[in-house]
């Protein structure tokens, strides 16, 4: 037997399913490749290790599945709500950012944290979109699990801020 | 359940632990693989939506495994080590060096997948965990049987180049083998891999 015949041997060896009357051809076969033997012997060095990482306790999966399952449930019947409500909060973002990049009055309300005159070009609207995206920037690094809809809320508030 | 699909039966309930553990295996703690749960729910109700997936379990294996690769791949992840608490009860309980052992295994296995084609990783995580035959592999993917089991192999050599320096340093993890796992290669067994 060749190297090329002895592949599909091989396969069904590491996948356990090796039918008893190929295993003397296969061990024949590995007698004397010394090639075949040692990818043979390395394959089931990688699968041994491979098994023996752990999988999920059953409490640690029903567990988290019990909740997931939840979550999944609310967030079915509430995604569309949900969508619309992230809609509305990112567009007053938006709007609460560019009104403070308004020109305001000598006389006006005391310029609020933030305010910023407007100026001929748009660099107070770039200088505020720029902070939005620092802070977005940083709500994904300090809160990696949260939501995208938390995150840019986080950000809107502390750029505004 | 035959394992087919229609937009009648489209629910996602009774693959979502399966999915979970799929995920778990791969990235070691449980809040990225609710995330990643989370994610392939998503996908499904989609996809449901459109046109019901034939074969839901390969299907959802192989979203599963491209969603847990990117998740490996974020640098935005934070990885956990069993000293952070998330780690399973049983490493916890056991041999710290065997726990951190065993993470750095899964971690450098994690990688190594992501060399792997979308239908290579499928295939080794069905058999290697899920005690599938190749027969029962080619039916959910509507391949022969000979086409899976050359992915089979291939994926297999792909992670010995990658995995065989690596894994040799590490102690061998046998201390615990997986539930059900012989510490030899065989048929893995299958009510031990759900």
């Amino acid at each position: 037997m060749n190297c090329q015949d002895f592949e599909m041997l091989l396969a069904d060896a590491l996948g356990g399913e090796l039918a008893d009357a190929d295993r003397p051809a296969l061990e024949a076969h590995l007698a004397e490749c010394s090639r075949c033997r040692d990818e043979h012997r390395s394959a089931n060095d990688i699968l041994e290790k491979m098994r023996a990482i752990p999988g999920p306790s059953r409490d640690l999966e029903t567990g988290a599945v019990r909740a997931q399952g939840l979550q999944a449930s609310a967030w079915r019947k509430l995604g569309p709500v949900l969508r619309y409500a992230a809609t509305i909060v990112v567009a007053f973002g938006a709007g609460y950012l560019a009104r403070g990049t308004q020109a305001t009055a000598p006389d006006g309300p005391p310029g609020g944290r933030g305010a910023i005159v407007a100026r001929d070009d748009d660099s107070a609207g770039q200088a505020a979109r720029n902070s939005f995206e620092a802070a977005l920037s940083g709500a994904y690094r300090t809160q990696p699990r949260g939501s995208d809809l938390a995150k840019c809320m986080s950000a809107l508030f502390r750029a505004r801020g | 359940m035959d394992g087919t699909t229609d937009s009648a039966n489209c629910s996602f309930e009774p693959y979502r632990r399966q999915v979970f553990a799929w995920a778990y295996r791969l990235l070691g703690n449980p809040h990225d693989a609710e995330d990643v749960v989370q994610d392939v729910f998503v996908r499904w109700d989609r996809q449901c939506r459109g046109k019901p997936p034939r074969h839901a379990r390969g299907w959802l294996r192989r979203v599963t495994l491209n969603r847990t690769v990117d998740v490996c791949r974020d640098p935005r992840r934070i990885v956990r080590s069993p000293a952070d608490g998330d780690g399973e009860p049983e490493t916890m309980a056991s041999d710290p060096s065997a726990g951190l052992d065993r993470e750095a295994l899964r971690a450098e296995l994690a990688a190594a997948m992501d060399g792997l084609t979308e239908m290579q990783r499928s295939v080794v995580i069905a058999k290697v965990y899920d005690g599938l035959t190749f027969a029962e592999v080619a039916a959910e993917h509507e391949l022969a049987v000979s086409t899976v089991k050359t992915h089979w192999l291939r994926a297999i050599r792909s992670l010995a180049d990658s995995l065989k320096e690596k894994w040799a340093d590490h102690a061998h993890p046998g201390v615990e083998p997986a539930r059900g796992h012989a510490a030899v290669p065989g048929r893995p067994d299958r009510k031990a891999a759900l």
